[in-house]
C-alpha cells in the first residue's frame, strides 16, 4: 500500500539524486582535446583551463537565437517606440551607420550581418555589459556565430558555425576545436544612448523588432538601464568567475581592449571627467579621448611617425603639447602643424569590471 | 478513476480545483514570460513559417513562440507545446486541490487524517518553483553565484519532478480517502 512515509521517502531519494546529479552533470566538462603543436604550451594550458570552466547558462545551443536577417527602420520611424535614454549600440560600417537596440539584443545576443560583402557579427552579452564586434573571416573561411548556451565567467560563449569552436566573447579567441588559439578580428561598436545616437546619426538605420522571433522587447529579463539598483549597476556576477578582483565595484564600467595581446582597462568614469588620458602600455604610448557627443571613449596609439605625442584637453579641444595642434575625438588632427594626421585606433569596448578581470587577471588598469 | 470521478462530481471540491488550476496556468505562463502586461490594440501576429519553429526548444521544456495575441492590455505568446504543458500541470493541480478540499471537508465525517489534505497543495507549490525558475534564479543568484549553476542544472528535471510529485501526491491522497460512498 502506498503510504505517506513511502511517498516521503521516495521524494527524499529523488531529491538527493537530483542534487547530486546537478553537481556532477556539468555538461561542459568535455574530454581534453589533443594538444595542438602550433600553440605554445602555456597558452594551451590557459585555453584548456577556460574550456574546463565553461558552465551551462540554461538555454540550449542557439536557444538564445541570433538574428540572421535583420530588418531596419529609419530614425524617425524607430523614434516612436524608443525611450531617449535607452542604450543602443552603433556600428559605423562601409554600408552606412546601423544602430542596434540593447533591449532587442538582450534577447538575441548576436546579429549576423554582411557589410560590403563581408560577414560581421554584432555581439552583446547582458550579464557582462559588453558589446563587441567580430568579423567573420577565420583561417578556415568565413563564418557566422551562434550562441552555445554556455557561459564562461558569466560571459557569452559563442560558437562559429564553420567548425563549432567555442569563442568566449570577452576573450575573442577560440578555446577548443579547429580554431583553437585563433583570435577573431574585431571592429568598433559604440555604446551610447538613443537620444545621442539619433541626434548624431540622422541617416542611420535602426534594428527593427521584426526579428523573425516573438519576444517581449519592451522588457529586459536581466534588469534595466533606465533605472537604478538592478543587475546592471549593482551586485555581483550571476555565475561563478575564475578570478575576482575587488579594486572596483563589480559592475563598474571600464573601457577594455588589448594591444599585442596585453590587456588593459580604463575606468570610463575617469575618462568622462578628465576627457583625456595619456597611457603607457608595455612601452607603447596610448591616449584615451572622451567623446562627449556620444559618451564614448576612443583609444589610439599616440605616435606620429616616430614621435610620441602628449595630449591635453583645453577649452573644449584636444591638443598635442608637442605642436599645439588641435585634434578631434576620432584621433584626426584638424588644425595646426599636424593637420591631416590620423592616429592609429586601438579597438576597445565597454565592459563590467568583474568580467574583464575574470578573463584577464593581469590586466593593466588605468584610473 | 472511480474515486476521482466521484470527487469531481462534488462541486464544493471541483470549483476550488478549477479556480486554483486556472490561476496556476496563468502563473505558469507569466513565469515563462509568455503572458505579460502590454499596452496596445487587439492584434494577432504569427511568425513566418511557424511550422519550422513549432518544435524548436529554447531551453528544457521551453519552446519558441510561433504567434502572439494582444488583448485587454495583455500579450500572450503562443508556443503550443508550452500551452500543452501548462494545461497538463494545471490539470494536475486542479485534481490535487479538488481531492485535498474533498478530503478536508470529508474529515468531519470520515475517519481520516488531516495531514494528507496538504499533500494536494505541496506538489502544486513545488511546481511554482519549476515554472518560476528563471525569475527565481535571477533574484537569488547574486547572493551566491554557485547556486545559479546548481539551479540551472536542475532545470531539465523540474517539470518531470513536479509531475511525478503531483501524481504521487494525488495517488497518496486518493488512497487515504476511505469514505464509504466513494
Amino acid at each position: 500500500m502506498f503510504t505517506a512515509k513511502r511517498a516521503a521517502l521516495l521524494i527524499l531519494v529523488a531529491g538527493i539524486i537530483f542534487f547530486v546529479s546537478s553537481l556532477l552533470l556539468n555538461d561542459t566538462r568535455g574530454q581534453k582535446e589533443p594538444d595542438d603543436p602550433n600553440i605554445p604550451e602555456e597558452e594551451q594550458q590557459a585555453l584548456d583551463k577556460f574550456f574546463l570552466n565553461l558552465k551551462s547558462g540554461g538555454p540550449s545551443k542557439d536557444g538564445i537565437p541570433p538574428i540572421e536577417n535583420p530588418n531596419y527602420l529609419s530614425i524617425t520611424d524607430a523614434d516612436e517606440n524608443i525611450d531617449d535614454n535607452e542604450v543602443v549600440f552603433v556600428v559605423e560600417s562601409s554600408d552606412g551607420v546601423f544602430i542596434y537596440r540593447q533591449r532587442i539584443l538582450a534577447w538575441h545576443e548576436i546579429v549576423n550581418e554582411t557589410f560590403s560583402g563581408e560577414k560581421m557579427s554584432i555581439t552583446y552579452c547582458p550579464l557582462t555589459g559588453s558589446a563587441v564586434g567580430f568579423k567573420g573571416a577565420v583561417s578556415r573561411g568565413e563564418t557566422t556565430f551562434g550562441t552555445s548556451g554556455k557561459l564562461l565567467n558569466s560571459n557569452l560563449v559563442m560558437y562559429d558555425r564553420l567548425t563549432g569552436s567555442y569563442i568566449p566573447q570577452l576573450l575573442g579567441k577560440a578555446i577548443n576545436g579547429n580554431l583553437k588559439g585563433e583570435r577573431l578580428d574585431e571592429f568598433p561598436i559604440i555604446w551610447t544612448r538613443w537620444f545621442k545616437a539619433k541626434s548624431f546619426y540622422e541617416e542611420a538605420q535602426v534594428l527593427s523588432e521584426k526579428t523573425g522571433f516573438i519576444r517581449n522587447y519592451r522588457g529586459d529579463p536581466y534588469g534595466s538601464y533606465l533605472e537604478k539598483n538592478n543587475y546592471y549597476d549593482s551586485g555581483g556576477a550571476l555565475f561563478p568567475v575564475m578570478h575576482q578582483d575587488n579594486r572596483f565595484e563589480p559592475k563598474e564600467v571600464v573601457m577594455a581592449g588589448r594591444v599585442n595581446e596585453t590587456p588593459f582597462a580604463i575606468l570610463k568614469q575617469k575618462i568622462r571627467s578628465e576627457k583625456v588620458m595619456n597611457l603607457e602600455l608595455e612601452n607603447i604610448p596610448l591616449v584615451a579621448l572622451y567623446d562627449g557627443e556620444l559618451d564614448t571613449v576612443r583609444i589610439f596609439r599616440r605616435m606620429d611617425q616616430d614621435q610620441t605625442l602628449t595630449f591635453r584637453f583645453e577649452n573644449g579641444d584636444f591638443l598635442d603639447e608637442n605642436t599645439m595642434s588641435i585634434w578631434n575625438e576620432r584621433g584626426a588632427a584638424v588644425e595646426g602643424q599636424q593637420q591631416g594626421a590620423q592616429l592609429e585606433a586601438i579597438n576597445s569596448f565597454d565592459v563590467m569590471w568583474f568580467a574583464w578581470v575574470a578573463f584577464h587577471p593581469e590586466t593593466e588598469v588605468y584610473e | 478513476m472511480h474515486k476521482i470521478r466521484n470527487i469531481l462530481k462534488n462541486k464544493s471540491a471541483l470549483i476550488p480545483g478549477i479556480v486554483i488550476g486556472t490561476v496556476y496556468f496563468i502563473l505558469y505562463l507569466i513565469s515563462i514570460n509568455h503572458l505579460f502586461l502590454a499596452v496596445g490594440e487587439f492584434e494577432i501576429a504569427v511568425i513566418d513559417n511557424p511550422g519550422s519553429k513549432f518544435f524548436t526548444m529554447r531551453a528544457p521544456f521551453l519552446w519558441e513562440p510561433i504567434a502572439s495575441i494582444s488583448f485587454f492590455g495583455l500579450k500572450l505568446f503562443i508556443a503550443p507545446l508550452n500551452i500543452l504543458i501548462g494545461v497538463l500541470l494545471s490539470l494536475m493541480v486542479m485534481l490535487n486541490i479538488a481531492v485535498a478540499v474533498f478530503s478536508y471537508r470529508c474529515k468531519r465525517s470520515c475517519r481520516t487524517n488531516l495531514g494528507y489534505s496538504f499533500a494536494g497543495f505541496l506538489p502544486a507549490m513545488l511546481t511554482g518553483f519549476a515554472c518560476c525558475a528563471p525569475t527565481f534564479v535571477i533574484a537569488l543568484a547574486p547572493v551566491l553565484s554557485s547556486f545559479t549553476v546548481f539551479f540551472v542544472s536542475l532545470q531539465p528535471f523540474l517539470i518531470p519532478f513536479s509531475v511525478a510529485v503531483m501524481t504521487l501526491g494525488l495517488l497518496w491522497s486518493l488512497s487515504r480517502i476511505t469514505e464509504l460512498n466513494i
